[in-house]
């Protein structure tokens, strides 16, 4: 009869179907505007760095006040080179890492469960938008008291500060998974548990991921201001006493290292999230 | 009227256990009304009954229940009172139901294949659990069901790389892979533009006797329940009840062909009446 002929010609005009081709274009698209993208960064950094080295001689501005660049780096360089400014960044950094780490695997699955179960959430919400609220700094004192000016109170400290950005972004993401995704689950029957692996954990990842780089920043916050209030070496501590001796360059190179850090780990932290979630691209 | 307007009591009688695969009794739905302590009635006192390999299509005015009606077999609902039962090959076994949405909802961290194979990972279909990266098996076993649809070259795109028919056809592609004794399709071609709805309508067509899957189809569109199912039950307005039950009798798959025939246009013009029947007069 007719059908065989009419089944061909449709499979023939579906590939052939015009949101294919649009869709095919954007891909390249993106692909040359990541590239664009890099390219402007660079530019844009390049241009403020040469504003700065110039503007130095041009308004006569102050050593005291403002040191160029070339000479932060050429600090940078010399501290590096006698091995004085290494343990300052190592301690820092540990106690970020450690912080950061330990605030991840009790903030994420926290911040899953309160957005699944609602009683949790009921019972916790109003914490979290007091605590939120207050400056999580001020209790560092408390916590120097408490756990000394060791790497466990500078960890506690940076963990407080990252904790926040992560449990409210996982909340949102697993809030982002809306009821008509959870009903195809549930019309195909997937047990609770494969609701949470295959629903619930893959929709929330981009907000999960929106956290953990909002926590990066947050948490360098709390390693540098933690040293502020009692320290014996990191980049906090060298950060006041070069103040104190109004060191600027030192001011500089100490941020600048701090800065460094946070572009970094968040560029790591990108680069997972184009891993596990590629199909956020172009959306 | 002529005397293929059949209350459906008569229509029911001639459908007995052995051959049906899903049996709907005296089902009654009711909603709480936000803000009181009344109750909406949706549904009220609606039995049919499904044969083996049937398409039964429901029709009826905006607001009557259909929806509700699809999604209470599909178990996304609990009814007030009566009965559902949908007929299983062993009576142990949970009935395999293939649940086709008017969004597509596909995921959108799934590539089109991994949308499609969704219901097989679960332990329901599969027997048991599957580790994600023991998914190529799957991935193989279910491209077969997107060669059906008619994407075998889409397997890798993202959901929002391709269009909003193909995205349909991946729900539907989704729905016949866990090969389903029950198909529930809720208005699945009402977002589609007019020439992509044609499509998909011969290809469902085709799939539907291929698959020998008993299908209830919701749509409001008259024309579309009369050119595909083999029986148009009309519900009422609110609370919804079966008007009547309408038999196609022409044999399926039908050729698009068939839309320009006389027998075709009565009966869409005895289930407008019936749509528009009390609700015209009111």
């Amino acid at each position: 009869m007719v059908q065989p002929t009419k089944a061909v010609d449709n499979l023939i005009s579906m590939k052939s179907d015009a949101a294919v081709e649009d869709s095919a274009t954007p891909l390249k698209k993106r692909r040359s505007g990541g590239r664009r993208r890099t390219r402007r960064a660079v530019l844009s950094i390049l241009t403020g760095l040469l504003l700065w080295e110039f503007s130095i001689p041009i308004f006569h501005i102050n050593g005291l006040v403002l040191s160029p660049p070339t000479k932060i780096f050429a600090r940078f360089f010399e501290l590096l080179a006698d091995g004085s400014i290494q343990k300052h960044i190592f301690t820092s950094f540990s106690q970020f890492a450690l912080g950061y780490i330990f605030c991840a695997l009790t903030a994420i699955p926290l911040g899953l469960a309160m957005g699944k179960i609602e009683r949790l959430r009921d019972a916790l919400d109003p914490w979290i938008s007091a605590l939120y609220a207050t400056p999580s700094i001020s209790l560092a004192p408390l916590i120097l008291i408490w756990l000394g000016l060791g790497l466990q109170a500078k960890a506690v400290i940076v963990a407080l500060m990252a904790f926040f950005p992560m449990v409210i972004n996982t909340v949102a993401g697993v809030d982002s998974v809306t009821k008509q995704y959870e009903e195809i689950a549930l019309a195909f029957r997937a047990s609770r548990l494969e609701q949470f692996v295959k629903l619930v954990f893959p929709g929330a990842l981009p907000f999960i991921f929106a956290g953990l780089r909002l926590a990066v920043g947050r948490g360098i916050v709390g390693v540098v201001v933690a040293d502020l209030f009692g320290a014996t070496q990191g980049l906090g501590y060298l950060l006041i006493q070069a103040s104190q001796l109004f060191n600027t360059v030192d001011v500089f190179v100490v941020t600048v290292i701090l800065a460094g850090m946070g572009v970094l780990l968040t560029l790591l932290l990108g680069f997972f999230q184009r891993l596990l979630c590629g199909w956020q691209s172009g959306t | 009227m002529n005397n293929m307007n059949l209350p459906s009591s008569a229509e029911e009688s001639s459908l007995t256990d052995g051959d049906s695969s899903i049996i709907i009794q005296n089902l009654l739905m009711e909603f709480e009304i936000p803000g009181s302590q009344g109750v909406l009635r949706v549904i009220d006192d609606v039995s049919f009954r499904v044969g083996n390999g049937e398409f039964v299509a429901v029709v009826g005015p905006s607001g009557c229940g259909k929806t509700t009606l699809l999604r209470i077999i599909a178990g996304l609902l609990k009814q007030t009172s009566g009965e559902v039962s949908v007929v299983t090959e062993s009576p142990h076994t949970l009935p395999r139901l293939g649940f086709v949405s008017q969004q597509a909802n596909l995921y959108p961290w799934r590539r089109v294949i991994d949308n499609v194979s969704f219901g097989r990972e679960l332990k329901q279909w599969n027997g048991k659990w599957t580790a994600p990266w023991k998914r190529k098996k799957i991935r193989d076993e279910v491209m077969p069901y997107l060669e059906l649809v008619g994407l075998k070259d889409f397997p890798r795109y993202f959901p929002h790389q391709i269009s909003g028919g193909m995205q349909q056809r991946v729900n539907l592609a989704r729905a016949l892979a866990i090969n389903p004794e029950v198909l529930l399709m809720d208005e699945p071609f009402g977002a589609l533009d007019a020439q992509t709805r044609e499509n998909l309508q011969d290809e469902l067509q085709k799939i539907a006797l291929s698959s020998d899957a008993s299908i209830i189809f919701i749509t409001h569109d008259i024309r579309e329940a009369v050119y595909l199912a083999d029986r148009v039950i009309v519900l009422t307005p609110r609370p919804g009840k079966v008007r009547t039950s309408v038999r196609v009798p022409a044999v399926r798959p039908r050729a698009p062909e068939y839309q320009l025939t006389e027998e075709f246009n009565d009966l869409v013009r005895l289930v407008w009446h019936d749509v528009h029947g009390e609700s015209g007069r009111q």
